[in-house]
């Protein structure tokens, strides 16, 4: 049943459209390609909208092509409530001569009635035909004067026809003097231009120019890839049969013309004096929120403007007389459209009745003229705090001042009666020679103790090198002693003690017991790398020794002070040729 | 007779040197007067309200690179009371850096902050590490430089006695710790303050509203707006125009005649 309905709507439709078909009728031409190389051939489609029921209209004469009529093609469409009828007439022409050549207007006769088509250039080249001719770029511009800053539409289209489409990526734009918007989304549509059919993408932003003067935008710049139908054999000489074509992938870069553009600043006669930069078309709305608040409370005012113009040169509008407010640094929120601050107000002063006029300034490029938004008062309640309660200001998170309700006159306190302390020239603590090398003195003192703790630990936990270490002090004291002795003639007691005074240094020296120490011990030291010429006086030594302390009579002072200096002697070859 | 003339010589030449140390001593005692008489006199012509006196008296201190918080302070008064108010921003600010806990300096800024654009009470933001190394804002370079030595100087002292005093060692070596984490934090303190004062060149907007251009020309587009105290910091200097960057990170061409740097 339904099916029977909807096929008797589409009958009645197209009843009413034969009906309607019959009073107007318009016709044009198309070729589909504007150049053509000798042998091939174009399309000429004769398209008549309005009615199906006409003969395929007679070509005048058409220089440089062979004629050659394919067959009608009929077609409705549906638009807006619209039915309306179509058919086509399709030609071949078959390029013959080089030149350019016009295809005249088409006589289409209807109802007694003659119509035209437009007249189409068409040019025919020796060899094949260039890819520039199947695609190219464009960039144009809604005008071609502007104002610095304005916002400036433009588009870059990328025409092309009989390729397949191209891989697209986004156009880029040489525009020095200019700030670029990011592109939106290409839009796919069909041009006919000089009678020739196009395909279009067309790519579309806004600019800002940011200097004034004569300024060059552009080139536009597009790499792409397309894929090319080369015909690999045809049988068009032979018959109208299939093409055999081959798909070619191929890399084009393509670049538009640029664009020369006037740039000028903005006019000073009529500039508001609140005005910050604002360019376009704008609107203000303004929302106070709460209205009825006590002193201290916060106040959140909504200014939002919008409108179409460069949006970054919005700022915030201007209120003047907020000497009874506490104001806060704006939040500022920025969308396609425009941009929102949000700023709180806070009442310091139950006198406060209103939120003082809010202006914007812009300048509009359209007419030129300066314009200046304001939004009356915008009356709020404060009421003032009780007696008991204090005036608390939020500040900063978590922060918070807490004021006498006493109203305070505020100015800059006092100047100072003197200087703190006169600098001149270098005045950092930093620079100073005396305080930089006092940064030396603690770390020194940390090394020495350190080197004098670890020595100290050494002379207590080993005994030979603590005795090694006493050694020559020791010496010197029982020479020194040995002396004395001399001195006092007691010979016997002098050799006692030199004798026991050499013992206890070798002793020392060379971690030996004392005691067992004898002339024996000269063979005991050779083992530890003692020098020969040492040894020699050594072994001297012991011999001097025993033959004076075994000797009957005492020893003679010439013999004591040879004792003597031999000791030395010995002692002094021992500590520089140590163990 | 010879004896006489050698004498009279020996006089002439101790007369000689006594009058050299005389002079040198004058002008000695005349240099270290001289900034005080300065000061004295700036002081007298304000408290006359002649202030464009007291301006050219201080900043005569200013050029002897006398550096001194109250100088600053006076300074920035007399500009405060001469109408210009972004000079004695810039002056409150030096004041304020010499002086980080001065109340007065402190009052002062911000009431005359408070009479100027409201972009230009925002200061400059110095990221994390000014936040949470606070020493900075509380201390001046020479107190912060004394601090660390402080620090390093117990530290030190707390090393070395734990060498000989074994038994305690352990105590000793907690205590390092301590001190060993606070002169850290003096460290770093100091050298984002150093990194403050030496490096980053902060400055201040003198005129009243001064557009920050996108490129370095009176015909660029103006990006944003400075009003007169406004702080900034200078990130590139040339010979006319300036690239500076304002608290939120915006940044844009400045002539230099609008601003000084402090």
């Amino acid at each position: 049943m339904l099916r029977f309905l909807s096929y008797l709507c589409m009958a009645i439709c197209l009843l009413q459209c034969t009906t309607a078909i019959a009073d107007e009728i318009s016709v044009f031409a198309l070729v589909d390609n504007s150049v053509v190389s000798v042998g091939s051939r174009i399309q000429l489609t004769v398209s008549i909208k309005g009615t199906q029921s006409i003969n395929a209209p007679e070509l005048p004469k058409i220089n440089g092509f062979q004629a050659q009529y394919r067959g009608p093609s009929t077609k409705f469409s549906y638009v807006n409530g619209q039915v309306s009828a179509f058919i086509e007439h399709r030609y071949f022409l078959v390029a013959l001569k080089v030149g350019e050549y016009n295809i005249n207007p088409i006589e289409v006769t209807y109802k007694g009635k003659s119509y035209f088509t437009e007249p189409i250039t068409v040019k025919i080249i020796q060899g094949p035909t260039e890819l520039k001719e199947e695609i190219y770029l464009t960039l144009t511009a809604e005008k071609e004067r502007v104002y610095l800053n304005e916002e400036l539409p433009i588009s870059i289209k990328l025409y092309y026809r009989q390729l397949s489409p191209p891989d697209l990526a986004n156009p880029t734009i040489l525009a020095s003097a200019f700030s670029v918007r990011d592109f939106t989304r290409p839009k796919l549509t069909e041009e006919v231009i000089d009678g020739v059919r196009f395909k279009c993408f067309n790519f579309q932003t806004v600019v800002y120019p940011v200097s004034v003067g004569q300024l060059t935008l552009g080139p536009a710049q597009l790499k792409c890839n397309v894929v090319v139908q080369t015909p690999s054999f045809s049988f068009d000489s032979i018959f109208d049969g299939p093409h055999f074509v081959s798909n070619q992938k191929r890399p084009v870069a393509l670049k538009s013309e640029p664009l020369k553009l006037t740039v000028e600043a903005l006019p000073l006669e009529g500039k508001p004096q609140d005005f910050s930069g604002a360019i376009g078309k704008y609107a203000l709305q303004v929302d106070a929120k709460p209205t009825g608040v006590k002193v201290g409370e916060p106040i959140t005012l909504t200014m939002r403007v919008s409108g179409s113009g460069n949006i970054e040169t919005i700022f915030l509008p201007k209120i003047h007389g907020l000497n009874l407010f506490k104001t806060y640094d704006p939040q500022i929120k920025t969308d396609e459209h425009g941009k929102s601050f949000e700023q709180v107000l806070i009442p310091e002063d139950d006198s406060v009745k209103a939120i003082p006029e809010i202006r914007f300034s812009y300048f509009d490029p359209e007419d030129e003229q300066y314009h200046t938004i304001k939004k009356g008062e915008i009356p709020i309640h404060v009421t003032a705090l009780a007696d008991e309660e204090t005036l608390r200001i939020v500040d900063l998170p978590g922060v918070a001042q807490t004021l006498k309700r006493e109203k305070l006159g505020r100015d800059i306190l006092y100047i100072k009666d003197s200087m703190k302390g006169v600098q001149q020239g270098k005045f950092y603590l930093y620079q100073n020679e005396l305080f930089l090398f006092a940064q030396t003195l603690p770390l020194l003192a940390f090394i020495g103790v350190f080197i004098y703790q670890k020595r100290k630990d050494r002379l207590a936990g080993d005994i030979n090198f603590a005795r090694q270490r006493g050694a020559p002090r020791k010496a010197k004291n029982g020479i020194d002693a040995a002396k004395k002795l001399m001195r006092a003639g007691q010979s016997d007691a002098f050799c006692d003690a030199i004798f026991k005074t050499m013992q206890e240094y070798i002793g020392d020296q060379f971690a030996l017991p004392s005691g067992g120490i004898t002339s024996e011990v000269v063979d005991e030291l050779r083992k530890h790398n003692v020098k020969e010429e040492t040894l020699e006086k050594l072994r001297d030594f012991f011999e001097a020794c025993d033959s004076v302390r075994f000797a009957p009579a005492e020893i003679s002072q010439n013999e004591m002070q040879r004792l003597l200096a031999l000791t030395e002697e010995a002692a002094r070859l021992i500590s520089e040729n140590p163990s | 007779m010879g004896d006489s003339h050698q004498i009279h010589k020996s006089f002439r030449a101790l007369f000689y040197i006594f009058v050299f140390f005389s002079i040198l001593n004058k002008s000695i005692a005349k240099e270290a007067i001289q900034p005080n008489t300065l000061f004295f006199q700036g002081n007298s012509h304000y408290k006359g309200e002649r202030y464009a006196e007291a301006i050219k008296a201080y900043e005569q201190l200013v050029s002897m690179k006398i550096k001194d918080g109250f100088l600053f302070y006076n300074l920035a008064n007399a500009y405060f009371k001469a109408g210009n108010r972004g000079k004695a921003i810039l002056n409150y600010e030096r004041a304020l850096r010499l002086l980080p806990r001065d109340a007065d300096v402190k009052s002062n800024l911000d009431y005359v902050r408070s009479l100027v654009e409201s972009n230009s009470t925002s200061r400059l933001n110095n990221g994390l590490f000014a936040r949470v190394f606070v020493l900075e804002r509380r201390l001046n370079t020479d107190e912060l430089t004394i601090t660390v030595f402080l620090l390093y100087v117990s530290l030190m002292l707390v090393l070395t006695l734990s060498i000989p005093l074994k038994r305690q060692r352990k105590t000793f070596h907690y205590t390092a710790a301590v001190l060993g984490c606070l002169l850290f934090f003096s460290l770093i303190s100091l050298s984002l303050e150093f990194y403050q004062t030496q490096w980053q060149r902060t400055a201040v907007i003198l005129t009243e509203a001064t557009p920050v251009r996108f490129e370095p020309s009176k015909d660029a587009t103006s990006h944003f707006t400075l009003h007169e105290g406004a702080v900034i910091r200078v990130k590139e200097q040339r010979q006319q125009w300036s690239i500076v960057e304002r608290w939120d990170g915006k940044s844009g061409w400045l002539k230099n005649d609008t601003f000084e740097v402090f």
